[in-house]
């Protein structure tokens, strides 16, 4: 995870990159049939520059820059679980390790199914593999907008709202008589 | 934030589309003015 919040620059580029790669896909997923190959093509072109360019600004980014590529860890996701079922307000709204990991098999997938399908531009075998690759992206990006969907809606909870556990444990004189 | 980054990547979508779209016709049309010559020349 990142050390600092990003500046107005480094924000800047990352909406950029994150416009660029999820546009494109977009456009390449629902393109690629006789009449629109070229449309194709060019779209899946633009998605693996755009992350190849992200893998070279987060390989090249200083420690502690929020450009660095995500790095992943069991063990936060864990802490990050343990303090949200405990009933941890500033679990709910401070960045979820989670994205971490999501980030990554987004890069991952999306990355690979762009390299495959410019390997396929050349060595038509690879084609059908592009493919497979292609159509197991989408669920990853259903997965990763349902990610920020729930993660936006526990930010939003109300911050005094105790967890389901601590309301269990709770003394009967804590609470509230109907 | 989250508004924002939908609208950034329809606006993206719809960029990179309309690039797309207008490299394929290019690329048709290069195609097209060749195919011709061939035909007459074969025909």
């Amino acid at each position: 995870m990142s050390a600092r919040k990003p500046g107005a620059a480094e924000m800047a580029a990352l909406l950029a990159f994150h416009a660029i790669v999820s546009g494109a896909f977009i456009v390449a997923y629902l393109t690629g049939d006789e009449d629109s190959y070229g449309i194709h093509v060019f779209a899946g072109y633009a998605v693996l520059a755009a992350i190849l360019l992200r893998m070279a600004t987060g390989a090249l980014a200083p420690a502690g820059s929020p450009l660095r590529l995500p790095g992943p860890s069991a063990g936060a996701v864990a802490a990050w679980l343990r303090r949200l079922v405990t009933g941890d307000a500033k679990a709910r709204t401070e960045r979820s390790p989670l994205t971490a990991w999501m980030a990554a098999a987004l890069l991952a997938g999306v990355g690979l199914a762009a390299a495959t399908g410019a390997v396929a531009d050349f060595v038509v075998r690879v084609e059908p593999l592009h493919k497979q690759i292609g159509e197991a992206s989408l669920p990853l990006i259903l997965a990763h907008v349902a990610l920020v969907f729930a993660l936006h809606g526990l930010k939003r909870l109300p911050p005094g709202l105790p967890s389901r556990r601590h309301a269990r444990r709770s003394p009967p004189s804590n609470r509230a008589l109907p | 934030m989250l508004k924002r980054m939908i609208l950034h990547t329809l606006l993206a979508a719809l960029l990179v589309g309309a690039l797309a779209a207008a490299w394929q016709a290019r690329a048709a049309s290069v195609a097209g003015a060749a195919t011709p010559a061939t035909a007459s020349h074969a025909g």
